[in-house]
């Protein structure tokens, strides 16, 4: 029989603290949805898209591309993965920190960083896509396989070979067979990712390779099919719906705590370990480093670009585009997240419908935007913070999941203890639990704006000659003619490696002393 | 079957626990390993295990030199502190899985074992649905069923109320001598180890830097 569930103090706030977010969702995500979808005539055009060549090829490379960056992707990130949840050296946040990078860069930047580390023979190939999606996914391997490796205790293995298993069939049986779901969950979500990758597949696919995305995009953008667009648009959003809905199922079946959370690592002991585990770590890392090498060394020659106006102003948008995204994301997403812990059930799945956004990509939110706002009153195209909106829209949940995690840790009746010192709620709540959750809102505030200054897919759509962000400031300069052009966009993608390696490693760093 | 460790020498973390331990356990008999925390008590049964290497010194089972063997062709059972239960197999699994890992599953066995250990009706159920008490008899079972031809408790009713610890160390005594297995118990409990053991055998620290004996004590039958 389960536990009957108390009433939070704040409870009364959890209706009022949904409508902002709730009201977000559905003029910013639905109606543009519904609008692409209404422009749908009939089920035959449907039919024609289907039809078309280029069409299926985009469909089935998306399909066995996503499907191959996952398998590889799983094959690079594994070993160090063991590595870093299973052993003590040296070193180690370091390494994880590094491994976490590639994840946090663009997508635009990583296609740029492949196309400057790969061979000329290699670019615009399945393999460097497949490559570059395998990069950028390692983090995820790492930080959902590794935190559930690290939980799994020491004994077990040796415990399965006290009763007669050899090495191999303990691992297989016991570390294996409890890793299997979020092996699972891992490949669906780097496939996922891999499905709907845009800048990486617009950076190496060149004109022979095409996703979905990058189809929807040329037939929007460059060819003016928009029926075309629209229905692959559509198809996307129901394809990746279900598949989110997958996708959860597989992670709510939580992995049961009965073993005892043993977070102690062995220490690296024997010699032939020592060796094994440094191979691992040496070719990782070097894997991780070897593209922003290449792209710092490609643009030597090209760091005057950053006292122009071109590049000025591009920061300027980012910068103002990352701010009122990171306020709109971070107040609507705390908004949601306190809702669903101060609230009941139907709070929380009205909160899980705020983050319907997650499911659809950034390509159709900026080509629901286009669509949209383009008429009449709703004539927002050429405002500035159409932009800044849809980022918001792409930030929102992941700013939501980042301050339920917060607010989930403050303990129910914390509160509740000072309002019995005769403190008033708002009182309460000003002292007690806001001190408590600032960390939580600072940390969404961060990811939306890394969110941000990385987005690519709605911006390709929305920016205008006066509103280019960063990242596609560097499909701009890539696509120009001549070697400083391309230099401009290392530039570009170089100050984003940078700056990305310079916070992952403040904040592994600064947490670190700070505990 | 006799066990004999000789001249055993171990460290944990770089820090030397003893050296030049010996001790001969004899077939059938119940040992009891006593002494202060870290000490090396849960190190040694390790060492017997194969989990840990010795630094120095040799581990012999009937006369066989079994230093150098893998954990898995040893024939030691051992029950873990905090059980170390397989989470993602029930209660049937776990009991069952070394008769599976050497190809002898019967259910008719796991069957046998859970009547054995009081908790018949219970193979379905999920481990983490276990109180304290039916986890550690489990853990019992589980090394039990392999016949193994020494048997390791490591601290086996550490963290349970005095009820429930008193109850289960007469159930885990009736067990252990029905099944005639050679045990080594590791317990900072004297009462405890009194009830269980033929013998107790305490681990002594010399020193702060760590050169230490043992001493054998025989309680009165």
């Amino acid at each position: 029989m389960s536990t009957p569930e108390l009433n939070h103090p704040y409870r009364i706030l959890a209706w009022p603290l949904l409508v902002a977010p709730m009201a977000f969702v559905v003029v910013f995500a639905i109606i543009p949805t519904a609008v692409l979808a209404s422009r749908v005539e009939s089920l035959d055009v449907v039919g024609d898209v289907i039809a078309n060549r280029s069409i299926r090829q985009a469909l089935w490379f998306s399909l066995w591309q996503s499907v191959l960056s996952a398998v590889v992707c799983l094959t690079v990130a594994l070993p160090v993965t063991w590595v870093i949840s299973r052993f003590d050296f040296p070193g180690r946040r370091l390494v994880r920190s590094l491994v976490t990078v590639p994840f946090l860069l663009p997508t635009v930047v990583v296609g740029v960083a492949f196309l400057a580390a790969l061979p000329n023979s290699l670019d615009y190939s399945p393999v460097a896509v497949i490559s570059a999606h395998a990069y950028f996914n390692v983090a995820v391997v790492v930080r959902i396989v590794g935190s559930r490796w690290e939980s799994i205790s020491m004994s077990l293995v040796p415990a399965a070979q006290t009763l007669g298993a050899s090495p191999i069939r303990a691992s297989l049986t016991i570390t294996f067979a409890i890793l299997s779901r979020t092996l699972l969950t891992a490949t669906g979500l780097v496939a996922l990712f891999s499905f709907t990758s845009f800048g990486v597949v617009r950076m190496l696919g060149g004109p022979s390779l095409s996703t979905i995305e990058t189809e929807i995009y040329s037939r929007a953008v460059l060819i003016g099919d928009l029926d075309g667009a629209i229905v692959l648009a559509i198809l996307q959003v129901i394809f990746l719906v279900i598949l989110g809905m997958m996708l959860q199922r597989g992670a709510s079946g939580a992995p049961r705590r009965t073993e005892r959370l043993e977070l102690r690592r062995k220490p690296l002991a024997s010699h032939p370990m020592r060796v094994i585990i440094g191979g691992i770590i040496a070719v990782t890392t070097s894997g991780i480093i070897a593209p922003w090498w290449a792209t710092l060394s490609r643009s030597r020659g090209g760091w005057g670009f950053i006292r122009k106006s071109e590049f000025r102003d591009a920061l300027v948008v980012s910068l103002r585009t990352a701010l009122t995204c990171a306020i709109v994301a971070t107040v609507l997403g705390t908004c949601s997240a306190l809702a669903a812990s101060y609230g009941g059930k139907y709070h929380r799945g009205t909160a899980k419908l705020i983050g319907l956004p997650l499911t659809i990509s950034a390509v159709v939110i900026g080509f629901g935007f286009l669509i949209t706002f383009d008429e009449g009153a709703l004539d927002f195209r050429s405002s500035w913070f159409i932009t800044p909106l849809a980022h918001a829209l792409i930030a929102m949940p992941l700013a939501t999941i980042v301050v339920s995690q917060g607010a989930r840790a403050i303990p129910r009746d914390v509160s509740a203890a000072a309002m019995t010192l005769g403190v008033a709620r708002r009182r309460a709540w000003m002292t007690v639990d806001a001190p408590l959750l600032s960390k939580s809102v600072t940390s969404a505030a961060a990811l939306s704006i890394a969110v941000s200054l990385g987005e690519f897919g709605a911006s390709s759509f929305l920016s205008r000659r006066d509103s280019t962000t960063l990242p596609v400031l560097i499909a701009q300069e890539l696509s120009r003619p001549g070697d400083l052009r391309t230099a401009h966009a290392y530039v570009v993608a170089s100050l984003f490696i940078i700056v990305a390696v310079v916070v992952i490693l403040g904040i592994e760093f600064g947490q670190g002393r700070s505990r | 079957m006799t066990l004999q460790l000789l001249d055993i020498a171990a460290q944990y973390e770089g820090r030397v626990l003893y050296r030049n331990l010996s001790l001969t356990v004899e077939t059938g008999e119940i040992v009891s390993l006593v002494g202060p925390s870290g000490s090396g008590k849960s190190t040694l049964l390790r060492i017997i295990a194969g989990i840990e290497e010795p630094v120095d010194g040799r581990v012999l089972l009937d006369g066989r030199d079994i230093t150098e063997l893998p954990i898995h062709r040893r024939g030691i059972g051992m029950v873990f502190q905090d059980n170390q239960l397989f989470p993602h197999l029930n209660v049937a699994g776990n009991i069952g899985y070394g008769l599976r890992m050497n190809r002898q599953l019967s259910p008719s066995r796991v069957q046998e074992m859970l009547e054995l250990i009081g908790l018949p009706g219970f193979g379905v159920r999920q481990v983490d649905t276990l109180s304290g008490g039916e986890a550690k008899r489990v853990a019992l079972a589980r090394s039990l069923i392999v016949n193994p031809q020494v048997l390791l408790l490591d601290e086996p009713l550490t963290g349970l109320d005095t009820e429930l610890h008193d109850r289960l160390l007469e159930d885990i005594s009736k067990i252990l001598r029905a099944s005639k297995t050679t045990v080594v118990h590791v317990t900072h409990d004297l009462r405890e180890a009194t009830a269980l053991s033929s013998r107790i055998v305490q681990i002594t620290m010399l020193d702060s830097r760590t050169a230490s004996t043992d001493s054998v004590t025989r309680p009165e039958a």
